[in-house]
């Protein structure tokens, strides 16, 4: 091996470092000291199946619109619209299943082909409208996706901030006017189980066995797939690249406008199915939710889990991560009994901390 | 003599009123090291942007390999083997040694009985390093972050990167303009290599060093006309310079074996 003399001027003195290894497993690790310190605070409650179950479904659709919001970081993006994008999502979701539930039974009343169909209330009429009525819902999140990555790519505004801030806006606007101010409630069980359903493991006479709630399971499910998808395909790959150098990837041959589409597009796909979740859990469709700021939440979670603002960092794992530290401090200072107001001010603390961390680590590697 | 890789004639370029560039003649033959010299402005970047098919000529041809071609975009002249590398753009940082050469033109692998194809991340990790070893690149592992390599080594995996798919010309902008001084040898190291392979090289550079250094021919242009086409071996920096400055009217060596 001659060239094992001039081998050391090339290895980065980063490899192996402590800084490495920080940015790898920092955020787990992070994780993990809350856990435990939530653990030697409230040990009563805290690591119960009940009250991780509980969290697990809070922070569901959270999750799902904290990925969409992920992917559109990645390509250093922004997109306000997650949170409202949902709340529309949900509105029409609700108002699909009610107008769609509406004509069948109407139809069912006035039709002679009535006897050879299911009743409108049977679990087959009701399990195909719950199928339309997300369609619908995802519809509603692939178009508002769609022409949030038109405002950038077509439109050619100056930052994807103010094409989806104006999605916010509108999302709203029409969230509103379509449900007409007030909930849409009741919504049939085949529609309720993604954000409502429980698997019950290990239940024995004894035990009450462990709740897994179906939401967590989605949420799950989606992140493999995202995670696939990002570190082993040629598309995943291109997100990361038009991150870090939207001209190189351009002149590699990859189409830049293609990808950017993409992922404001999944943006609001993922926002429509947090909306299914969201819609399961309280049973109606509310256009509160689209006035909740979720989108910030969705923001803050990217950013703790360790992706850069400036594009190309992060993982999904890290995502996910984000989103169960910022959970577990709600979870944690509710079981503490502290006021929800100090639990804006901690989170707070938090992202202005991590950004801080990001902000350590370039200044590191371009040191290196 | 072989015939030439590259053949431009009477290449006019004009911007609105600007002539860019006046009836230039241009030949790169195999395995050829020819520095293009000339102050900013004088059609360097047009030139080698109508080669790359960025810009169309407003008359003139161009023949590769003999054959009469017409370039529309990149993508036609990166068909034939016309790679451009670029300055600084040509990389991205947090992207591996390996998926950097790989960007655009990924492996794939059929999975789950070709339900899904999924990256062949070992496969592009063998064919980097391939591909650096044969350039002499040394870099430890083609997993390593790009934005944790030197300057230098950043330059030398954009070669790579444009070499590594069969390449038969690589034209270089300015690839040491940003370099520290020990890193502009590996990157003249890796032209030189590029010629044993058999890789014609167009090399654009205002470092009268580094031209002298590696390019076995020197083309200088002046406002928009070629007005020196020399051998190395046949002129000195004194001379390129004056040539450049319009101080010395002309100097065409009508050497070149060109049928």
């Amino acid at each position: 091996m001659s060239k094992s003399t001039t081998a050391p001027a090339y290895v980065p003195a980063r490899r192996l470092s402590i800084s490495l290894i920080m940015e790898r497993f920092g955020v787990a690790l992070a994780l993990v000291i809350l856990m435990v310190v939530l653990t030697i605070l409230s040990p009563e409650y805290f690591l119960t199946g009940a009250n991780l179950s509980n969290v697990a479904n809070r922070i569901a659709f959270i999750a799902l619109i904290s990925l969409g919001e992920f992917l559109v970081i990645l390509t250093a993006g922004i997109d306000l619209s997650v949170g409202s994008i949902m709340g529309l999502s949900l509105i029409m979701l609700a108002k699909s299943c009610h107008l769609i539930y509406g004509w069948y039974a109407g139809w069912y009343a006035s039709s002679s082909m009535a006897a050879s169909l299911p009743e409108p209330t049977s679990p087959v009429a009701l399990g195909v409208i719950s199928m339309l009525s997300i369609l619908v819902a995802l519809g509603t999140g692939y178009l508002c996706g769609l022409i949030n990555g038109w405002g950038f790519t077509k439109l050619r505004l100056p930052h994807p901030f103010i094409m989806t801030l104006g999605m916010l806006n509108i999302a709203r606007g029409a969230a509103n006017l379509i449900s007409g101010g007030s909930p849409i409630t009741g919504l049939p069980k085949a529609l309720r189980v993604f954000g409502a359903g429980n698997i019950i493991l290990f239940r024995t006479a004894t035990s009450k066995g462990i709740r897994i709630p179906v939401a967590f399971i989605v949420v799950l499910v989606i992140y493999f797939v995202l995670w696939v998808f990002l570190s082993h395909t040629k598309t995943g790959r291109h997100i990361y690249a038009v991150g870090g150098n939207p001209q190189a990837t351009l002149y590699a041959g990859v189409n830049v406008k293609h990808i950017l589409n993409l992922v404001y597009i999944l943006s609001g796909l993922l926002a429509a199915t947090a909306a299914i979740l969201y819609a399961g859990r309280i049973n109606s469709g509310t256009p509160k939710a689209a006035m909740a700021g979720y989108e910030l939440d969705a923001i803050a979670s990217v950013i703790i889990g360790g992706a850069s603002f400036f594009g190309g960092r992060g993982t999904v794992v890290g995502t996910l991560i984000g989103v169960l530290i910022m959970g577990f401090i709600r979870n944690g200072l509710n079981l503490l009994n502290v006021s929800v107001f100090w639990q804006e001010v901690a989170i707070g603390i938090i992202i202005i901390a991590a950004a801080f961390i990001d902000v350590l680590r370039r200044r590191a590697a371009r040191e290196a | 003599m072989a015939e030439p890789v590259v053949r431009m004639e009477k290449i006019s370029k004009s911007f609105g009123p600007v002539r860019a560039l006046q009836n230039v003649d241009l030949v790169l033959n195999p395995s050829e090291v020819l520095g293009i010299v000339g102050d900013n402005g004088a059609g360097k970047s047009t030139l080698m942007k109508v080669l790359t098919g960025v810009h169309q000529p407003d008359s003139g041809q161009i023949y590769f390999q003999g054959r009469q071609v017409r370039f529309n975009s990149p993508h036609d002249s990166r068909a034939l083997g016309i790679e451009m590398v670029y300055q600084d753009l040509a990389l991205a940082g947090n992207l591996t040694v390996a998926e950097n050469i790989y960007l655009g033109r990924e492996l794939t692998k059929k999975r789950l009985g070709g339900l899904v194809k999924l990256l062949d991340h070992r496969g592009m990790a063998e064919g980097a390093t391939r591909v650096l070893e044969r350039l002499k690149i040394e870099i430890h592992s083609p997993h390593f972050q790009v934005e944790t390599l030197s300057g230098g080594q950043r330059q030398a995996i954009a070669v790579a990167r444009s070499v590594g798919f069969d390449a038969k010309v690589v034209i270089m902008d300015e690839p040491t303009a940003a370099l520290a001084v020990k890193e502009v040898s590996k990157v003249l190291d890796v032209i030189r290599r590029l010629k044993e392979h058999d890789v014609a090289v167009i090399l654009i550079s205002h470092r009268m060093p580094d031209i002298f250094e590696v390019c076995d021919r020197i083309v200088v242009l002046r406002q928009g006309v070629k007005v020196g086409d020399v051998p190395r071996s046949h002129t000195n920096m004194d001379e390129i310079v004056a040539l450049i400055t319009g101080a010395q009217k002309e100097a065409l060596h009508l050497c070149q074996e060109v049928a």
